[in-house]
Order: C-alpha cells, then structure tokens, then sequence
C-alpha cells in the first residue's frame, strides 16, 4: 500500500469534508437571517426596529403577530415590542403611502406638516456596501460616459465607452469594437490641461440611464486630486475639485438626486465619509463612530427632518441620527439577533473543528478561500473523536491505531475521523 | 513501454476525443452565433453594459461541457481497462503501477486539456470579436473555473473507477462531485479571479490520490 497516496487522499476527504459538511449542517439546522432594519421614528424621537427573532420568541413579539410570522419582531429602542402596524405609524416618511390610505396625512411633527409631496421630495437614501468599493467585486473598469445634456427626457448609452489607462482616457467605439482615437485625444487632453495626473486611481459613477440626469464621473488621480468629467454637447466638461489630496479619497458613491444638494457620498483613505455637496463640491462630514467600510454597509435616509445613518457589520448595527445640520442628536447601537448563539449553532461548534469556506462574504464579491476557526466548544469535539477513534480501533481491530492517526483525528476532528474511517476500509 | 500505454490509451479515446472536439467546437460555433445575435437585436453599446457592467453571462452553455467531457474521457479510457479486471494486465508489465497509472492519466489529461484550451481560445476570440480586451479577460476569467471543474471530473472519476471496492467507489463519486463543485458555484463573471491559484491544489491532490486505488487494485487479495 502506498501510504503517500493514502496520506494525500486523506487530505482529500479532510478538504472536501471541511467544506460540504457545515454547508450540510448549515442547510439543515441553521436559519439563515436577513439584517436588522433601524430607523429613526420622528414620531417619537426614538429608534426601532424590525429583525427576525433568532432562537426562542419572547411571549410579548408573540402577542403582537397577529399578520406576520411569529418571529419577525417589531420592537422599541427600549426593548418594548410594537404591533406592524404601529411600527409603520412611528415611521410615516417611509410607509407613507399606508398613512396617505389611512387617512394620517398630512401629518404634524415638530411644529412642521407634511404631506405626501412633500415627503417625497425630501427623502433619499444612499448607500454604500463594503463589497461594492473597488477591489472588492469583480468590476470589469470599463465606463460609459453619459450625454449630461441629452436634449430629451431620456438618457442614452453612447456608443462608446472608455477605459482609464496609465496616460490617458481611453474611448472604445463599440459599433466598430476599435479606439476612437479623436474622443481619447480630446478628453485626455482636456483632463491634462486641468492637472490630472495619469493613472487614474479610481471610476466613480452611477453608470446607469435609470436615474432622473446624469453628473458625469469623478476621476481621482494618481495624486489623489479629483475632478468632475462631464459630457456636455458631446464635449469634455471638465471641473478640478477642490477636495483636499490628503482626505485620499479611496471612492466616491454617485447617487443623481433632483433635490441637487449632495452627488453622493465620499469615502476618505481613513474610512471616514462626507457628502459631497453641489456647492464648490464642498464635503461635509458625517460623524460615524466605529465606522469599518471594509466590513460595514452603511445607508444614509434622508427624510423632510433629519438624516439617519445606520452602517452594520455581521452581527452588530449602529445608527447615528443627526439634524439637518449632521450634528448627531442620538446614536444606538443593537446586537442583532442573527448573532444569537442557538443550541444548533453549539452543536456545529462541538461537530466542526474548523469549516474551510470557499465562495463570496458579505463584504467581497470575489470567491475568496478562508478558513474559519472553530470554538472552546470545538476543542471538546475533537477530544470525543479521538476518544471514539481510538476505542473505536481497539474495540474494531484489538489494536491501538498509530500515533499519526490519533494526531490528524486530534487536530481536524470530525473530518479526520471520517478520513481514517475511510482510510481502515482502503486497507 | 510507456509509450505502448500511450499509444493504446490514444487509440482507445481517439473516436471519443474527435467526437468531443467536434460538440466542443459545435458550441463554441452556436456561441458565436449567439453573441452577433445578441449585437443584431441591440446597439452594440447595449450589449456592452449588459455583459460588462451588469455582468450576464450568456456564453454559459459552456459551463457544464468541459465537465461532461471530462467524465466521458475518464470512462471511455477506464472503464474497458475495469471490465473483465483488463488493467491488471496493466498493471503487472515491468514497469511501477504509480507509472502506468500516472501514463494512463497523463494521456486523458492531455487530450482534456487540449480540449479546454481549445473552449478558452475559441471563447477569448469570439469575446475579442465584439468585446474589448476586459471583455476577453472577463470571460475567460470566468470560463477557467469550468474548465477546472473538467479536470477535477476527469481525475474524480478516474479515481471513482479505479478502486474496486464499491463502498469506496460511493465514496470516490462523493469526493469527486464536492472537488468539482468547488469551481462550478454561481457568481458574478470573474469572481473566482483571486482564488484560482489556490484551486489548483485539490487537482494536485486528486492526481496522487487517484495512485490510491491503482495499488489497492494491484496488490488487493482476490478470492
């Protein structure tokens, strides 16, 4: 017998196993549980929420299912539980078009009424998700650059998109799939007779024709500068921002808004964000406290009073409610009940020593390979392989199994156990 | 003597290698046809943000043909050897089994790799037609997984076929289809970029793995 051979197709079933059986148990016993939603009620001033109970419903969630499933909870910040309908009513710039049915609007919040139009107008949300920053999805870098002045009500691909290369801004023709060497002069011409310094660090754009106008791109340089590029009249319009080099903005998330106050959102090298206003492209900051983008979603709403930002990572969220001067008037901070530890999420601990994961996260759209280490509990797992391994081979063969064995089965439990079980029919 | 294996594995496989190449290039001949149907119906620009920026996959008739022709290389070349024990004949000539074995290997491989090579370049040329270079890089980036999941199949089923005991045979077939599904998950085109260095290793793996069975065959005992 071979043993290298035999050693190898233990790695194998070690590998394969690592991967499949959690995904198995997974399937099975755990329940897989959307992000909590946070708001701020400008009814009363406070937090709340809506999540899915993980674990055992408390009686009072319970009570208050009388149209949804039991264990989808409507709750207060102070814990208190709240029927949907009531949740809804805390929240009438969202659920608007249920007040408007049932007769609350116009409503009255701080010495202030609004009406649906009004609400409308005013609210907004942008967002910023860690998997969609450059680096961190498989984006093919290749841009159209939208007529901003398309003489219709229409926005329209043109028939050319462009790439970024390290001297200059480069359009493709995609009737004839070649450069279009006039259009590649010309913006790269008009980009350096404003100081851009090529290669470009990074595309920032909404690059859709589903948005009420277009604003262009904003192209950060290799020193970090960032300017505004515009089509307009099939020209280059061409702004160099005054936005600080030493913020380092690692992306910008355009978002076109007919409320015309911010472009979207801008995201230092230091993880911090500001807007980016429509007047001289000045940045306000937004005081995020714990703010990881390279973890977190972040979404900022907008509504006729105030602006929430609410960023979470896997298991804990957080919300920052600021007035319309974005000077922060509350925070919370809520561990959501995904992150409960539930006797099936012990037992995985106490069956799987490690879980190798192979595919997308959360925070990346790249098929990254990872290995995730186990718990305390884990340790207690490995001990009962060993102690079913070997009893198992004395009470099977009247032989204690060899001491590289009772290591593999010691150090990669469950699954090294089924690869020596395996190994034992192989001999 | 090495290359009397060669010569009967490549007779062996010859008809199912020309009949393999011949779907191969069938497909990749209705891809084409396909990607100028898609330029027809829309502005070029159109399909441009719908294949590069929204990420539609429309080449996928190619994920799962490497991996049938992986699996029909492997029983076209071990399944006559398994029928009737013929490999044992194999595999008492003067030469070490892990040889004959790896030689065995060595010839599907070839031929499969041919083959996926001949699926990538067909593919980059029909993108490099009507896409610019990242629309070429994009695809291929995304084809290669499935050509992957073509070998892992091949040397999979080589090792599913070659042991003897059925227990393990369920087994092999077992490890075999979760090595394959490694490459074969649903993501955005070009996903698996980052991580296909590091996918190579359980097709290492998979090749001494497969030497396993070849001397349980060898050296099992029999009656």
């Amino acid at each position: 017998m071979n043993r290298n051979a035999l050693a190898v197709y233990c790695i194998l079933v070690i590998l394969v196993s690592a991967v499949y059986l959690p995904i198995l148990y997974d399937k099975i016993f755990i329940d897989d549980v959307e992000k909590t939603h946070l708001f701020l009620s400008p009814v009363s001033q406070d937090f709340i929420l809506m999540e899915k109970i993980v674990g055992k419903v408390p009686d009072a969630a319970r009570g208050f299912a009388f149209d949804h499933h039991s264990n989808l909870a409507y709750m207060k910040a102070d814990g208190t539980y709240v029927p949907r309908k009531a949740f809804e009513r805390h929240l009438p710039f969202i659920y608007y078009k249920n007040m408007e049915i049932i007769g609350v609007l116009p409503i009255t919040l701080n010495g202030q009424t609004f009406d649906k139009k009004t609400i409308k107008a005013q609210r907004r949300v942008l967002e910023i998700k860690a998997r969609d920053l450059a680096d961190r999805y498989p984006e093919v870098p290749f841009y159209p650059l939208l007529e901003s002045n398309p003489g219709q009500a229409r926005l329209v691909f043109p028939e050319n998109r462009f790439r970024m290369t390290d001297s200059d801004m480069e359009f493709i023709n995609a009737d004839a799939n070649i450069v279009d060497t006039g259009l590649t002069e010309m913006y790269t011409h008009a980009l350096e007779k404003k100081g851009f310094v090529f290669p470009a660090r990074s595309v920032n754009g909404k690059f859709t024709v589903l948005k009420p106008f277009d604003e262009g791109v904003f192209l950060v340089d290799h020193n970090f500068h960032v300017f505004h590029v515009k089509r307009v009249d099939d020209k280059p319009s061409i702004a160099k921002t005054p936005i600080s080099t030493d913020l380092k903005i690692r992306a910008i998330k355009v978002s076109e808004n007919k409320q015309k106050k911010y472009y979207g959102m801008a995201l230092s090298g230091d993880g911090r964000i500001f807007l980016l206003g429509y007047n001289n492209y000045g940045l306000t900051p937004v005081p995020l406290a714990d703010y990881d983008p390279d973890r977190m979603d972040l979404k900022l709403i907008f509504n006729p009073l105030y602006c929430t930002a609410i960023y979470s990572d896997d298991t804990i969220i957080r919300a920052v409610a600021m007035d319309k001067n974005f000077v922060p008037i509350k925070t919370f901070v809520h561990t959501m009940s995904r992150a409960t530890m539930t006797g099936a999420g012990k037992a995985r601990d106490l069956l799987f020593p490690f879980t190798l994961k192979l595919g997308t996260t959360s925070s990346c759209g790249y098929v990254t390979a990872r290995a995730v280490p186990g718990t305390i509990w884990s340790l207690a797992g490995m001990g009962i392989c060993v102690l079913l391994f070997t009893g198992g081979t004395k009470t099977a063969t009247g032989q204690w199994p060899g001491r590289l064995r009772i290591i593999t089965v010691a150090f990669t439990g469950l699954y090294g156990l089924i690869a020596m079980i395996i190994a034992g029919v192989s001999e | 003597m090495i290359q009397a294996i060669f010569r009967k594995e490549f007779f062996k496989i010859r008809v199912l290698t020309l009949l393999t190449l011949i779907v191969h290039i069938c497909i990749l001949l209705y891809i084409y046809v396909s990607t100028r149907r898609l330029f027809i119906l829309d502005h070029p620009e159109v399909v441009w943000y719908r294949v590069l920026h929204l990420g539609q996959i429309y080449y996928g008739t190619l994920k799962y043909i490497p991996l049938l022709s992986g699996i029909l290389i492997a029983c076209f070349q071990f399944l006559p050897e398994m029928w009737g024990e013929r490999f044992r004949l194999s595999l008492h000539l003067p030469v070490s089994p892990a040889l004959v074995a790896l030689s065995h290997l060595l010839v599907g491989m070839t031929v499969y790799c041919a083959l996926a090579l001949i699926d990538l370049w067909g593919l980059g040329l029909i993108m490099g037609l009507f896409f610019p270079w990242q629309g070429i890089k994009i695809s291929l980036l995304t084809a290669l997984p499935w050509a992957m999941a073509g070998a892992a199949a091949y040397l999979g089923m080589a090792l599913a076929m070659l042991e003897p005991d059925f227990r393990l045979k369920a087994v092999n077939l077992i490890i075999t289809a979760g090595v394959t599904g490694l490459y074969l998950q649903n993501v955005d085109p070009g996903a698996y970029g980052p991580s296909l260095v590091l996918l190579i290793v359980p097709l290492i793996l998979l090749m001494p793995a497969v030497l396993l069975p070849v001397f349980r065959f060898r050296y099992r005992r029999v009656g």
